[in-house]
């Protein structure tokens, strides 16, 4: 018999559009091996909220209290469910919390674990396959798994799509206990002081139309400050690819790519942008790439919808007087 | 104060790096940033910074360059049986060579390594060691008695924690600059003796080592990209911006906010 497909919930929170949009997808594949979707969720209870994911294609809710939002607590009470429940597949969204707890679990149980995947399928025998994008070529790898017991994979969010499924279920919400004795055993973090991070660039990034990206080609001041100069013209927004960052020329948190942010605005202009894979993967969805580079081998100009073969400089002089 | 830095050797034309040195293999720039934070304390306390590494001889130009940054010892995982480990098999490997080789208060890595970017090692080291994973570490402050305070970040804050040790650290930045590193420092780390470490040097189980005891597999990579026939846009620069302004005001669906 296949064995249940698990949704893990991120930390504390249950019903983040992330997790909804992993559900759906579990939900697809349950129904193409006929096994159930479980939503994992250890926190505070809320009927209302763990009532809603199976609006989203749960199956069954798996519920523990706990009041603690550490890494090392969470990984041991999902380590004695899965002990218990002996899941087939665990997918985790990609986040900085779930991803400590997918990766000490993997170690704990040996289990496969995919990272970032961007899709999950299943082949002819009913294995499942997980795609990631992977480096040097512009190439998705497909991964599965070998002598395992347990799979796992994390997700970055906006990958699948938020559907809410229409048909009817029982709501199933199952409390697990655990003795708090058996789950600890690590002194506790003091936490000395908190203060929230100033993070006003994600969201207007995720919501830009149009932006303009700096590549390490652009390793010059004055370039740069032309770059910033012309955006607010054209009311965009500054991205960089990672070597881009490492120069100093764009902060961390505009990093797109593998290891940043995804986009899809309505234009991406690629400003001495290479066209690396690790860049690719962010901007992929973008709908109109124009791309301006004086290196005519760049292989950003295979995927742009309009090539710009000059000087970024030059370019930029002429986009400046445009706008008065 | 031990401490352990993980490094891994990653290809030199991944990285674009200040210093540009001509070698094959390079330290990860995360790792990088995590053994100069282990060296800046260093600096300030006691400690004995051993560099640990996995890989087959291309690698050697990069574990030199640890002495040559400020290692005090550099030992070398490099057997034929623990090539083509997966993160499950890598954390059993480094987890056995720490637990019979090497004395630790405190284990350093980088958040993920640029040519895997999984970012899965560092907790599932910490795992096997059964100790504390201190994930989106910025700053070592200060070791006080049997403890580290630590600024961190996670999500959305910025944290002082303070945590008892042992603990394996992860940083969540990168550098491309070498630290204290000069030629002079190379060609005195070239005569540094790098402590090289197999499988048989270890009481370990080969079965779980490598591909043999990796539990994922590549089954295939294909493009990742669809090439498009794209429109080339010639003319003078200016015709060039000109049509490019067209195409942002036609299709970024913001035209109205223009002139």
């Amino acid at each position: 018999m296949n064995k249940n497909i698990w949704v893990i919930c991120d930390g504390m929170i249950f019903d983040s559009k992330h997790i909804l949009q992993l559900l759906n997808k579990a939900n697809i594949l349950a129904k193409q091996i006929n096994v159930d979707v479980f939503v994992i969720s250890i926190g505070k209870y809320d009927e209302y909220t763990l009532k809603r994911l199976f609006q989203f294609g749960a199956t069954n809710v798996l519920f523990c209290e706990n009041d603690n939002c550490d890494e090392a607590i969470h990984s041991n009470i999902l380590g004695n469910m899965i002990q218990e429940k002996k899941p087939g597949l665990l997918i985790f969204p990609a986040t900085q919390f779930s991803k400590v707890v997918a990766a000490t679990l993997s170690s704990r149980f040996e289990a496969g674990l995919t990272a970032d995947c961007i899709d999950i399928e299943l082949d002819t025998e009913g294995i499942f396959i997980f795609s990631r994008a992977a480096l040097n070529n512009s190439v998705i790898a497909r991964i599965k798994c070998a002598n395992f017991k347990i799979q796992m994979c994390t997700v970055k969010e906006n990958v699948f799509p938020l559907l809410e499924c229409t048909t009817e279920k029982n709501v199933c919400i199952e409390k697990f206990n655990y003795s708090i004795g058996e789950i600890f055993e690590f002194p506790k973090i003091d936490i000395l002081k908190k203060s929230l991070i100033q993070k006003e660039n994600t969201v207007s990034l995720n919501l830009a139309k149009v932006v303009f990206a700096v590549g390490r080609g652009v390793n010059n001041g004055e370039t740069i400050k032309l770059i910033r100069k012309v955006a607010k013209k054209y009311k965009a927004e500054i991205i960089g690819t990672r070597g881009a960052v490492e120069e100093g020329l764009v902060e961390r948190s505009r990093q797109v790519g593998q290891s940043g942010i995804s986009i899809c605005p309505n234009v991406y202009i690629g400003f001495g942008i290479s066209g690396a894979s690790q860049h690719m993967v962010g901007i992929k969805n973008s709908k109109i790439i124009i791309a301006i580079n004086s290196d005519e081998n760049a292989p950003i100009f295979n995927y742009a919808d309009y090539s710009v073969l000059d000087d970024v400089k030059s370019v930029l002089k002429e986009l400046d007087s445009l706008i008065s | 104060m031990n401490i352990i830095a993980c490094i891994k050797s990653v290809r030199t034309e991944l990285i674009n790096f200040e210093t540009l040195i001509g070698d094959n293999y390079s330290i990860n720039p995360y790792d990088l940033f995590a053994f100069q934070s282990a060296l800046d304390l260093k600096a300030q306390i006691d400690c004995n910074v051993t560099c640990l590494s996995m890989g087959s001889v291309g690698i050697k130009d990069s574990l030199i360059k640890c002495y040559a940054i400020g290692a005090d010892n550099v030992v070398w995982l490099n057997d034929p049986a623990f090539a083509g480990s997966d993160t499950v098999a890598t954390t059993f490997i480094l987890a056995n060579a720490i637990n019979q080789k090497l004395d630790y208060d405190l284990i350093v890595c980088g958040e993920m390594a640029i040519d895997g970017e999984t970012g899965q090692v560092p907790a599932g080291l910490a795992e096997r060691l059964h100790i504390r994973y201190i994930a989106g570490v910025k700053n070592i402050l200060e070791v006080v008695n049997n403890s580290v305070i630590l600024q961190t970040s996670c999500e959305k804050y910025d944290n002082i924690i303070k945590v008892k040790l042992p603990a394996v650290l992860s940083f969540s930045d990168f550098t491309t600059y070498y630290k204290n590193f000069s030629l002079l420092t190379l060609k005195k780390a070239q005569r540094k003796n790098i402590k090289i470490c197999t499988s048989k040097d270890l009481d370990i189980d080969v079965c779980r080592c490598g591909i043999n005891g990796s539990k994922t597999r590549v089954l295939r990579t294909e493009s990742n990209f669809i090439k498009k026939d794209g429109e080339r846009i010639n003319g003078n620069s200016y015709e060039k911006a000109k049509l490019i302004k067209e195409l942002v005001i036609g299709k970024s669906g913001v035209n109205s906010a223009y002139e």
